[in-house]
């Protein structure tokens, strides 16, 4: 199945150039649907794809697989490659999509065409940056993926667009560069970017120490870690409901697949050292973030902030060295894809029909929209950490992983856990819950077919994974172990 | 060498030379009715030129004052062809301004010719007349459009700070001809070789800031806005382009050839320069409106990339200096072309307000522009990426990463005017329609444009040899 | 263990054996049963506390952390100064030809006296 790799990521971009063709051939009263039709079916064959690299995917097998290698220029190659870090990212990737694309279904109603095309090429960039296997492809789509969502808030975000849209771009470029500079150095010292050549490659510790804190600056902007997390909140709070999705649900895992691919196996020396740094931006995101959280007045502020809460899990589980943290990391990235990438759906119900997200607007919706109360409930208490839910497994791995390194973080974490559920639940109190007092609620409807088509998929996702981790674990575990090995190996003592 | 061998050595300089008074003696006799053959005649002359360029003999000629090497071939192809391009873009703007003359493209000629002698001087002889006839003729250029007040203005400014260059340039020279006792680079290499004396140093620095003035480097850059924005649209276009790459060219060529015992020395005044420039272009242009001025900031800062790869002092350096030039004036050009495409009522369209909204009115021309924008933003994977990631490689390679993260955190800075650009043609109402754009301005923009992306990719795994073994001809280590 | 076992007895004591007893000091009110019956004042202890420690402290790293110190000091403050240092660099490009020549032979000046520092070892 040599190629896969290559179509599953270049699949979405050939739907793209459909659209632009179909919008340049076909009657213009139709642009819109076609776009809208292109832009489903592509991304479902693109979920087909990655289904088949998972179908195909042998879990025993530590290394890359489905490789390819071609030969470019100056030493660089288009190579790419699977393994069982970057496999679920992917799946999870293709997930969201679909449904991204038919929530903006009825919302999106103007450039619809130029709207699919940005999410079809961010489609590819984010599926292209989990499998290139060698550092200057990386680059080139982890950092194209700026565009497209710079666009995709600018053009169809709301009222302070244009200021989310330059802190989003300015603020991850700055740490993007950073790592390029990294990039260029390795490059320089090892005489290759190929990612499987760097992994079995010894930088020295001092230079380690350099390119860990540049690739660092990076990672976590785009993670996002306190105390860069500020362009977060604003750039989900002016993104459209799609564009939230996936910004919470893929682009920040992009940071913590960075961390387990570059930082910790190539640097294990470096890791090492900063662990104490990771581990005090970790609690210091968990609890800093939860209380923020607590006081927003606009509902995706508040699930932002606790998107950031969330990632600090994961670089405490990532840095805590152990099966138990970096197997809870991924789980978490991936549960949090679901559960967060579900909650700004739940977001965009509501403001699709009231056009505003402040909380105090809402409440009582219970009576009005029993579906909608309960879908919202279920992720809510995934994003809680219920037992039974996919957050729970994430939330619970990461604290063990990170007790059996410090006990005082996994304590600091925990008090996190108990914020958490103080504020999802007191948003969901306020605006599912209580009289119903605005009378402009009074004609609010409930979920219809299509929410309902978006959200059932998520729904299973949040319990499948909640009640069968292993689904999760056992595609990672040798991956994970090999990681651990690398990391074992370079760090001191 | 026998005189004939040197002849065919410098043979597209000839060919431009022959070309030159031929096409003048046509014009002269036919007028400016004849423009239109002219241009094609010295477009012909152009890519005759790079095409001898390309499969003619190389060598040292004329007592090493003429240099033929892969470099020279190398820089008079790419200048020669994008000098070709400028013309098609001059051609029909300047009948639509009403300015059509004969003199126009000969202008172009006699530029190229002295960027051509510039790219192979041997000496220091022949680097003043490179140098020189490249100027004057652009000095003219600049001021084209007579009726207009701002051009010449720019036209007067740039031949005053021009001459004052000329002025530090000769100066330079002329101390290096007195210390080192020749005009030669070879014999002035093995006097540096000998020991650098102060004196040197002196004449070195003069050249180098001669030079930096050429390539529109800080602090000798304060003629670039008024003068890009003065000028005419299309004359810009070749201003910015050719130019620009046949002084770098020249840089390398002094600096690599004369003072190769003193590369220690020169990196060190380079890397000043380099820096200025792209902190300068990049903050400077944030305070810009006008799009001409903004692009006039931005190519200083570029030019500060490039001298990042030059302020190496590597083979590596310099091969990466060559692509990121390259790639760089194929950019320009077709962003320069997209202004010169637009207009609104009869007006060029030259200020951000003045693009809001195009990309409702101009989808096509709104998405070039973004590409030009993005690549000159350095994105990947757009060509100004490749260009940044060659040019501060050979910077970490050379131990200077703390030269190339400012650099890039540079870019950051810079990256704010140009997603204002994105961001004006993109998110805001449009102001109006746009007259109808013309088809040889738009043609080479969308070129450009899909060079910069997707063409570059695959063009690279060419430009990497050739670029290398261009560099390798400075034998620098 | 003992001590639940006390209450049980104490209270089947006032409620089995002397229902008006425990109805007296019903109507009572007084501070000892408002207090019992207020489950000891957790709520409001918690509200007190806990609720309103949080929701300060939320607003503090709300709006005097995240809002001034990084946001202002990081990227609206970076934004601010680089617009400033954009509009000084600006005010140099007077367009008076005078001023350019003077910042070139500046530049040359400048230069040559780093050239002769920097080579002076």
């Amino acid at each position: 199945m040599t190629g896969i790799l290559s179509l599953t990521t270049f699949a979405p971009l050939i739907g793209a150039l459909l659209i632009l063709a179909f919008k340049q051939f076909a009657p213009k009263s139709d642009v819109a649907r076609n776009a809208r039709w292109i832009a489903l079916l592509t991304t479902l064959v693109t979920l087909a794809l990655s289904i088949l690299v998972v179908a195909g995917f042998d879990t025993s097998q530590p290394g890359m697989q489905f490789t390819e290698n071609l030969p470019w220029f100056g030493g660089v190659s288009y190579r790419m490659g699977v393994d069982g870090i970057s496999v679920l990212l992917v799946l999870l990737t293709a997930f969201l999509m679909p449904l991204s694309i038919v929530a903006s279904w009825a919302p999106i109603k103007d450039r619809v065409a130029e709207y699919m095309i940005a999410f079809l090429v961010l489609e590819t960039l984010m599926i292209g940056a989990f499998l290139a296997m060698d550092l200057i492809v990386f680059y080139i789509f982890f950092e194209g993926t700026l565009v497209p969502m710079f666009l995709i808030i600018g053009i169809w975000g709301g009222k302070n667009r244009v200021y989310a849209a330059y802190k989003f771009f300015l603020y991850t470029l700055a740490g993007s560069v950073l790592m390029l500079a990294a990039i260029l150095t390795m490059a320089g010292i090892a005489g290759t970017t190929s990612i499987p050549e760097l992994m079995a490659y010894h930088f020295a510790p001092g230079v380690q120490i350099w390119l860990w804190l540049a690739f660092f600056a990076s990672f976590a902007v785009k993670m996002p870690m306190w105390p860069v997390h500020t362009w977060l909140p604003d750039a989900h709070v002016e993104a459209p409901t799609a564009g939230s999705v996936i910004l919470a649900g893929v682009l920040l895992k992009l940071g913590g697949y960075g961390f387990l691919r570059f930082s910790l196996p190539m640097f294990p020396y470096a890791s090492a050292y900063f662990t104490p740094l990771v581990f005090a931006l970790s609690v210091i995101a968990i609890i800093y973030t939860s209380l923020v959280a607590f006081r927003q007045t606009d509902m995706k502020k508040l699930i932002a902030y606790s998107s950031v809460a969330h990632m600090g899990f994961v670089t405490m589980g990532i840095f805590s060295g152990n099966i138990q943290g970096i197997q809870g990391a991924l789980f978490q990235m991936l549960s949090h894809g679901v559960i967060s990438g579900a909650l700004f759906l739940c977001v965009g119900v509501v403001y699709d029909r009231m056009h505003t997200r402040e909380i105090a607007f809402y409440g009582g919706l219970v009576t009005r929209m029993p579906w909608y109360a309960a879908t919202f409930l279920l992720f809510t208490m995934g994003n809680v950490g219920l037992p039974g839910t996919s957050g729970f497994v994430g939330e619970f791995l990461t604290m063990t992983g990170a007790y059996g390194v410090s006990t005082t973080t996994a304590l600091f974490a925990a008090t996190g856990v108990i914020l958490s559920a103080v504020y999802a639940l007191t948003l969901y109190r306020r605006v599912v819950f209580g009289e119903m007092v605005n009378p402009k609620l009074a004609a609010i409807t409930d979920l219809d077919w299509r929410e309902v088509a978006t959200f059932a998929p998520l729904i299973a996702g949040a319990l499948i994974l909640g009640v069968y981790p292993h689904l999760v674990t056992d595609v990672t575990a040798s991956s994970v172990n090999r990681l651990i090995d690398l990391w074992r190996a370079g760090a001191p003592g | 060498m026998t005189f004939s061998g040197a002849l065919s050595v410098a043979l597209p300089e000839l060919i431009l030379s022959v070309g030159i008074l031929a096409l003048l003696v046509v014009g002269a006799f036919v007028g400016d009715k004849g423009t239109r053959p002219v241009a094609l005649g010295a477009g012909l002359v152009l890519v005759t030129s790079a095409a001898a360029a390309c499969f003619g003999p190389q060598g040292a000629a004329f007592n090493n004052g003429f240099v033929e090497d892969q470099a020279a071939v190398f820089a008079k192809v790419v200048i020669y062809l994008v000098s070709a391009v400028g013309l098609i873009i001059a051609e029909p703007w300047l009948k639509r301004v009403n300015g059509s003359r004969f003199e126009y493209p000969i202008l172009v000629l006699l530029a190229a010719l002295g960027m051509g002698m510039m790219v192979s001087a041997g000496n220091l002889i022949s680097l003043y007349i490179g140098v020189e006839l490249q100027s004057l003729a652009l000095y003219v250029l600049a001021a084209f459009r007579r009726d207009d007040p701002r051009a010449s203005e720019a036209g007067l400014k740039y031949f005053i700070l021009g001459a004052l260059s000329s002025g530090i340039l000769l100066y330079g020279a002329s101390l290096i001809y007195g210390f080192a006792g020749s005009t030669r680079f070879t014999d002035i290499a093995a006097a540096v070789q000998s020991g650098a004396g102060t004196g040197l140093i002196f004449g070195l620095v003069f050249l180098i800031c001669g030079i930096a003035f050429k390539v529109s480097a800080a602090p000798f850059h304060m003629w670039t806005p008024d003068v890009y924005e003065g000028a005419p649209t299309a004359v810009v276009a070749f201003l910015t382009a050719g130019p620009k790459l046949a002084g770098m060219v020249l840089f390398a060529r002094a600096l690599a050839n004369g003072f190769p015992g003193a590369v220690e020395q020169w990196r060190q005044v380079l890397i000043a320069i380099a820096l200025i420039s792209m902190l300068w272009g990049a903050f400077a242009g944030l305070a810009q409106t006008n799009l001409k001025r903004l692009w006039a900031y931005s190519s200083i800062a570029n030019v500060g990339y490039a001298l990042v790869g030059l302020a190496s002092g590597t083979q590596e350096g310099v091969q990466a200096m060559l692509v990121f030039m390259t790639l760089y004036i194929i950019d320009v050009t077709g962003f320069f072309a997209c202004l010169v495409a637009l207009s609104r009522d009869g007006r060029p369209m030259e200020t951000f307000e003045d693009m809001a909204g195009l990309f409702k009115e101009r989808p096509g021309v709104a998405a070039a522009m973004t590409i030009f924008s993005l690549s000159a933003l350095g994105m990947p994977p757009f060509s100004g990426f490749w260009g940044k990631v060659y040019v501060f490689k050979a910077a970490a390679a050379a131990n200077l990463q703390w030269l190339a993260a400012i650099g890039l955190l540079s870019s950051v800075v810079a990256a704010f005017y140009y997603l204002r650009l994105i961001k004006t043609m993109w998110f805001d109402p449009t102001r109006g329609t746009t007259d109808a754009s013309p088809l040889d301005a738009r043609g080479v923009a969308f070129v450009a444009a899909a060079f910069s992306f997707p063409v570059v990719m695959p063009a690279l795994a060419l430009i990497d040899p050739l670029s290398k073994a261009a560099a390798s001809a400075f034998g620098l280590n | 263990m003992v001590l639940s076992v006390i209450g049980l007895l104490v209270a089947a004591y006032y409620y089995l054996l002397h229902p008006a007893y425990a109805k007296a000091i019903a109507d009572n009110n007084g501070v000892l049963y408002r207090f019992v019956y207020n489950k000891w004042y957790v709520d409001e202890v918690y509200q007190a506390t806990f609720v309103k420690g949080a929701r300060a402290l939320g607003d503090l790293l709300w709006h005097t952390g995240d809002e001034k110190i990084i946001d202002g000091g990081g990227p609206n403050g970076v934004a601010w100064l680089s617009a400033r240092a954009g509009r000084g660099l600006a005010v140099l490009q007077s367009g008076y030809l005078y001023h350019y020549a003077f910042v070139m032979l500046l530049g040359v000046a400048g230069l040559l006296t780093y050239a002769l520092l920097a080579w002076k070892h």
